[in-house]
């Protein structure tokens, strides 16, 4: 995690964070605080300044006294002053972001019997939320890549979006999870790239021997896993509120923005035309492409392949 | 040197903290910070104290006011103090390497800077508590929490703050409903974010699919009382149950991606459980041809229809 100088804002919260800790240790280096707190010793430095500065003027005394001889010596060493002892306790907004956070990661297989994890749902009192049962195959694919993460190359069938079976292999960097979908972020030997393959597409993943390239282990993976590639092709939409959501799941060329009540309008970038069929159509008619005509063409052959085989029946 | 707006702040609340537990006046506030000494004409310094504690209040500082006994109205006999009520983490209880690594990964994963601001403040406080080591970051798995629905922030804050909501909700195939709403919980469900909370038309708790909210939340002045864990609890299970009932038969076409998916066994039939039709269909229609619904008819339409309306729409002429 980059170490980053704070905004006024979270300089306030870095003081009083230190403040709690100071009070309670012994004197602590401004190393060790800023290695603990992810901040720079710049960041440290000017927290303690403004902790140090704060004073009472009706009382006429500051409300900490700071040891300025351990302070040249690069020690943070704090006393207080009357009945103040411990910074502020959590809010209800702080301990709710948490609280969701972990529960949201406890319903991950990753972490699900993770003892640390029940502990500290105990400690915010979050109640179990309903467990719904998961489909796909996902669980069983994780199992093996997480061993591989990192260390070894995989051999894979995977099945791209317009359904071709191809032999990958490919040295998994990261798993990521969105929505309600795993992603394995990895370099692919195909392409020579990082590419991002969803997990409940893979079968028969076979742990191969190689260690992970040295190309791979150098290789940057992109935070927007949405990316826009080279081959892009892009389709224009219209949408209602709810299926908007179509925006987030693609590199977005041109952001929606409302027609009238309810009717949003925007453009996507896609790799393959072939490939869009399955994502407009999932939403029942709430997605429209507007154009071109070759996407809405796609779009249609999708629903009708899709429509023959309810009809043979 | 004039006193900067972080040191005022850092100020005030210390005097906050430090303040007996029946408070301190506003007048006591003013004259302890120095900032405020510096401040001015009473007017500004008014506006200057209110911006200060909404700031606080929205950095954590859960700022109480206490009504004069005598004249409860009027506020400049108000007295002022830092909350204890909110959350206090158990004394005896001391975070472990591993516990705060989850922590970290839980305040990193929000991607809506409305969660991931508190949780970053919040992490910052609870690294208060202890020096530990820090495990180190494999930063191999990596989940995100994605907040997109324009409900979810007004909604995340009602539930904060124990407000009643009013929204209109419509369910496929229905008008929508204007509905009255103690808000519970948000959770994420089969990647849905669904609120749960108490339905003042039912009397009885209910789950809104956030996406089917489709007006602007009205968050009202109505407060209630927090849930208990039993309440939740239960609502919970029920959604289990529910799910657990609802059960759909389908037929996979042999090596496609729809029975890669489900992982289907011999014969390629297999059966799930769902929490919704609607949404459950258009996890289907994505699969286009490899999937069929056996069962139930409900589900089939759906599916069909579904497919029907997008062929029409994008049928050339």
């Amino acid at each position: 995690m980059p170490k980053v100088d704070h905004s006024g804002e979270d300089l306030f919260n870095l003081a009083i964070a230190v403040v709690g800790l100071v009070l309670k240790s012994e004197a602590l280096s401004k190393q060790q605080l800023a290695a603990h707190f992810r901040v720079s010793e710049r960041a440290i430095e000017r927290a303690v300044m403004a902790v140090s500065l704060a004073e009472d003027n009706r009382k006429f005394h500051s409300f900490f006294e700071l040891d300025w001889d351990a302070w040249d010596q690069g020690e943070v060493s704090l006393s207080a002053r009357g009945e103040l002892t411990a910074p502020p306790p959590l809010s209800r907004h702080q301990v709710a972001a948490l609280a969701m956070a972990l529960e949201y990661l406890s319903g991950l297989p990753e972490y699900a019997q993770n003892p640390e994890l029940q502990r500290l749902r105990e400690v915010f009192q979050t109640v179990p939320t309903a467990q719904l049962p998961s489909t796909g195959n996902a669980d069983v694919n994780l199992e093996v890549l997480r061993t591989a993460l990192g260390q070894r190359r995989v051999r894979v069938r995977y099945l791209n979006q317009r359904g071709d079976q191809t032999l990958r292999e490919i040295d998994p960097l990261r798993i990521d999870f969105l929505a309600d979908r795993y992603y394995l972020r990895g370099w692919c030997h195909t392409h020579l790239e990082v590419r991002n393959f969803r997990i409940d597409r893979m079968a028969e993943i076979e742990l191969l021997s190689t260690e992970i390239a040295p190309e791979a282990i150098a290789a940057r993976i992109d935070e927007e896993m949405f990316a826009a590639s080279g081959d892009s092709f892009e389709v224009s939409l219209e949408t209602n509120d709810w299926a908007r959501e179509i925006f987030w799941n693609f590199p977005v060329s041109e952001p929606p923005s409302q027609m009238s009540s309810g009717r949003w309008r925007g453009s996507i970038k896609i790799g393959n035309v072939a490939a869009l069929g399955r994502h407009v159509a999932r939403y029942g008619g709430a997605v429209t492409v507007l154009g071109p005509a070759q996407a809405k063409q796609a779009v249609a052959e999708f629903a009708q392949r899709a429509l023959a085989k309810e009809s043979h029946e | 040197m004039k006193q900067s707006k972080e040191e005022r702040l850092l100020a005030l609340t210390c005097a906050l903290l430090a303040a007996p537990s029946f408070g301190l006046t506003k007048q006591q506030l003013f004259e302890s910070v120095k900032g405020y000494r510096e401040g001015g004409a009473p007017a500004s310094l008014d506006k200057m104290f209110e911006r200060d504690k909404a700031e606080l209040r929205a950095s954590g500082v859960a700022i109480e006011t206490i009504g004069s006994p005598d004249s409860p109205t009027d506020p400049t006999d108000s007295r002022y103090r830092v909350s204890r009520a909110s959350f206090e983490w158990p004394k005896e209880f001391l975070l472990t390497p591993g516990q705060l690594r989850l922590l970290d990964i839980a305040a990193r994963a929000w991607s809506a800077r409305s969660m991931s601001a508190p949780a970053a403040q919040a992490l910052f406080r609870l690294r208060s508590l202890g020096l530990i080591d820090t495990e180190a970051d494999s930063g191999v798995f990596s989940p995100h929490v994605i907040a997109t629905d324009p409900s979810f922030e007004p909604l995340a804050e009602a539930i904060a703050e124990l407000a009643q909501v009013c929204f209109s909700y419509q369910k496929p195939g229905a008008k929508p409903s204007l509905r009255t709403v103690q808000p519970w919980r948000l959770r994420q469900l089969q990647g849905q974010w669904v609120l749960l909370g108490l339905d003042s038309d039912a009397g009885a708790p209910r789950n809104f699919l956030l996406r089917r909210i489709t007006s602007p939340i009205s968050v009202e002045d109505n407060h209630f009382q927090a849930p208990t864990t039993d309440e939740i609890g239960s609502a919970e299970r029920e959604l289990e149950q529910y799910a657990a009932e609802n059960r759909a038969r389908l037929l996979l076409v042999p090596d496609s991606e729809a029975a890669w998916h489900f992982g289907a066994g011999a014969g390629g039939e297999i059966t799930i459980s769902y929490m919704d039709a609607e949404l459950l269909a258009e996890r289907l229609r994505e699969f286009g041809r490899g999937v069929r619904v056996l069962e139930p008819a409900e589900l089939s339409d759906l599916v069909a229809a579904g497919l029907e309306r997008v062929l029409e729409q994008h049928a050339q002429g």
